[in-house]
């Protein structure tokens, strides 16, 4: 038998050198396919992530389209025909009421939102959300998902791919220096060359298995108990929620969320549902999930730090509010929540401070748009009545004790007060003065507007008002309301606004701006009426007047209108 | 055959770089095919529903004329005359007549398909096809980049053989030719099925 020790030292060397430049061939090759198997599973999830927004897209818009038929078109000319019988036999036309309800019923063929589960003929209940529900939303919103699970598995391969690629390159460097190794004619030369070319080897190939063991997740495989999808579970638990069936939608939710205790848009959705439900600790629990599962969208900070407000929390609503606005300085309703809640604090005067910021950079906004030739946010809008809304349920939980926080909680309710009122006042004055002339409120109010009385109209056998009946509540069925008012130091020209809130929301159909053309003082009367018309009464809510003159807060009152026994 | 095992192998990692190419290619056209697909679902459900709210205006107008000539009264017979020419109107400028199922309705779901098809004969309306054609060139990808690592073992082999003096060497030009074989295998089967 040949023996290799016969061979002299060099020869020795080169073999040596030879079989590690295989080796490390090998290594190459087994790197390389899983380079390109990485590469493979990173362009197809790449292509899934740009196949389910095309989906989606397309679904959203034929969808809204479907919908928009049904409710605007068919549902719409339910409606009409339901208001023309409703006319009809209010005046005593029996007959043409009968005509109009018969070609009413016939409209109901014309779309499924007219037929149960979604439209109860009996009670004239439509169910929209469900009916968008099961149409398009629960669909989209799984696409949705789709799109950012397999966003995540194409970030996760296309980092495993590329993490490869430097693994090869270090191969290579190992080859190269196995090279050179046996061009040197330097024995400690090449035995250095060779060594660091092993030890770049192995280097290599150990970061290569650890990248290759690292999992990537995909939540599209996620699978319930039931044997559903864990993404379908969250869509239809958004699907639940949008029809306000909020238990039933929770528990998707959890469904979803047994499956991937990390699922972040679950976390969210559920905390939002909690929220909803009044279940304040619950949606602690969620939102702070998501935010340790990596949400760190300010809208979803602002959430928790709302909730953490609602129970008591300041000190941790200041803290979460102040991280949300880091994210995203421009959140003028995170800005205002940081006010109210350092105001429920009793630190009035960081509350002012915060408050006039975000006031600041309301005016600041609109002149930028209007410098840009542009409209302003209807966020902006609905931030500056948010805010105004969270200052007067304030001063509501302090005279009444009803409401979030509790009154218990708030330190110095009397100073406390004060500052609410004038803020909410300041902050409504700037919303109209910002609208109607994109500048923050100019100079004060220099009239006195006396307390709104309500009242229902008395009319004689003309027609015509005799007298005015006082009250605070009104039946259900009422539809004329006559808000009476003195007022003094009024000057004819003045721009005066009328806003109606219903319910706290604001029924712009009621809005008014005019020029003041009464004098300087007397008694006034502004009439909410429906009375020209013989099928529209009031609805059922609490009805909210204001007034404002040259866009200065001036003056606003309650009356409610019953619903039906 | 060191020379030799490195040739094939290059040649693999060739036809292995063309799979990939006809991969990106497929879903090209697939996503291609995705977007037409999506198109025509919009602008056809656009249509429709636009045709579907004429056809609203127009079932109004059709059956308060239905409901007056069931009356006596000599006001209904005017108002009957008037609610069907507006219907009638209506069908022919509004929306396609030949929707209009023999019991007065709308048949939206005849629409949508008729315009599908009418699209289908036009543009390339299917991704599937493509996608899947996509994920089978990725396959082979993947499977001709793990026939290269054959080659590499017999490379391998081939190298010890040659660093060897002895009769192992023998053993090792075996392996390097096992493997060659078993790679030329892999390479064949690969290209003949897919």
């Amino acid at each position: 038998m040949e023996s290799t020790t016969a061979n002299p030292p060099e020869d020795r060397f080169k073999n040596l050198v030879a079989v590690l430049l295989a080796i490390v061939t090998v290594l190459i090759a087994i790197v390389t396919y899983l380079q390109s198997d990485a590469g493979s599973r990173d362009d197809a999830a790449n292509r899934d992530t740009k196949r389910y927004t095309l989906e989606a897209f397309g679904k959203q818009v034929s969808g809204d389209s479907r919908v928009n038929f049904d409710y605007n078109s068919a549902y719409q000319a339910y409606y009409e025909l339901d208001l023309l019988a409703e006319a009809a036999r209010n005046v005593g036309d029996e007959a043409a009421a009968q005509r109009y309800t018969a070609l009413r019923d016939n409209m109901t063929e014309l779309s499924p939102m007219l037929k149960p589960p979604y439209f109860d003929p009996a009670t004239d209940q439509l169910n929209v959300a469900k009916y968008e529900a099961d149409t398009y939303l629960v669909e989209i919103t799984a696409l949705r998902e789709r799109f950012v699970a397999a966003q995540g598995v194409k970030d996760a391969w296309d980092s495993k791919a590329n993490t490869y690629i430097v693994h090869l390159t270090l191969l290579a460097v190992s080859l190269f220096l196995y090279g050179l190794a046996v061009t040197i004619s330097g024995r400690t030369t090449r035995w250095i060359f060779s060594g660091v070319g092993t030890v770049v080897a192995v280097v290599a190939t150990g970061w290569a298995a650890a990248v290759f063991l690292q999992p990537v997740e995909d939540l599209r495989a996620c699978q319930t108990t039931d044997g559903i999808a864990a993404i379908d579970a969250y869509a239809q638990g958004v699907g639940l929620a949008y029809q306000n069936e909020l238990e039933q939608g929770i528990a998707s939710f959890d469904k979803a969320l047994a499956c991937e205790p990390n699922y972040v848009n679950a976390l969210v959705e559920r905390g939002n549902a909690n929220m909803a439900r009044g279940n304040y600790e619950a949606a602690i629990a969620d939102f702070e999930k998501a935010r340790a599962a990596g949400n760190n969208n300010a809208s979803v900070a602002g959430d928790l730090a709302w909730a953490y407000y609602l129970l008591g929390r300041f000190d941790q609503a200041t803290n979460m509010n102040r991280q949300a606005l880091q994210s995203d300085p421009n959140e003028l309703w995170i800005q205002y929540d940081l006010g109210l809640s350092l105001l429920a604090a009793g630190k009035t005067d960081e509350a002012k401070t915060e408050y006039q910021a975000g006031m600041d950079l309301a005016a600041k906004q609109v002149a930028a748009a209007k410098a840009a030739g542009q409209e302003t946010s209807s966020g902006l809008w609905w931030g500056l009545e948010d805010a105004a809304n969270g200052l007067d349920d304030l001063l509501t939980v302090i005279e009444t004790g009803e409401g979030q926080p509790a009154r218990d909680k708030l330190s110095n309710p009397e100073a406390m007060s004060a500052a609410a009122t004038e803020l909410s006042t300041r902050l409504k004055s700037l919303a109209v003065a910002l609208e109607y002339t994109g500048q923050p409120p100019a100079g004060t109010l220099t009239a006195t507007i006396g307390p709104f009385t309500f009242a229902q109209t008395v009319l004689n056998d003309n027609g015509e008002v005799v007298d005015y009946a006082p009250a605070d509540s009104f039946p259900y069925g009422t539809d004329e309301v006559a808000v009476l008012f003195d007022y003094e130091g009024m000057q004819d020209g003045q721009e005066v606004l009328f806003k109606v809130y219903v319910d706290g929301e604001e029924d712009p159909s009621w809005r008014v701006a005019e020029p003041w053309s009464l004098g300087a003082s007397g008694a006034a009367e502004k009439l909410i009426s429906f009375a020209y018309s013989n099928t529209q009464v009031l609805r059922p809510g609490v009805y909210t007047v204001e007034l404002y003159v040259n866009s200065h807060f001036a003056q606003s009152g309650n009356f409610v209108v019953e619903g039906v026994e | 055959m060191i020379a030799v095992v490195t040739v094939i192998g290059a040649g693999v990692a060739c036809r292995a770089a063309i799979a990939s190419s006809n991969a990106s290619d497929a879903d090209f056209n697939g996503l291609v095919a995705a977007i037409n697909a999506e198109e025509a679902a919009i602008v056809n459900a656009v249509t429709t529903y636009q045709h579907y709210h004429a056809y609203t205006t127009y079932l109004r107008y059709n059956e308060l004329g239905n409901i007056a000539a069931e009356e006596t009264l000599p006001e209904m017979a005017r108002l009957k005359r008037e609610a069907w020419g507006l219907a009638l109107g209506l069908q022919y400028s509004f929306f396609p007549p030949r929707y209009l199922n023999p019991d007065g309705t709308y048949d939206t779901q005849r629409e949508l398909d008729e315009s599908w098809a009418e699209q289908e004969q036009q543009k390339d309306l299917q991704p599937e096809p493509h996608f899947a054609a996509a994920d089978l060139a990725r396959l082979k990808t993947s499977l001709l980049t793990g026939a290269l690592i054959v080659f590499a073992v017999a490379f391998w082999f081939f190298t010890l053989a040659q660093a060897i003096n002895n009769r192992l060497k023998y053993l090792m030009v075996t392996g390097g030719f096992g493997f060659t074989f078993i790679g030329l295998f892999m390479f064949g089967l690969v290209e003949a099925l897919l």
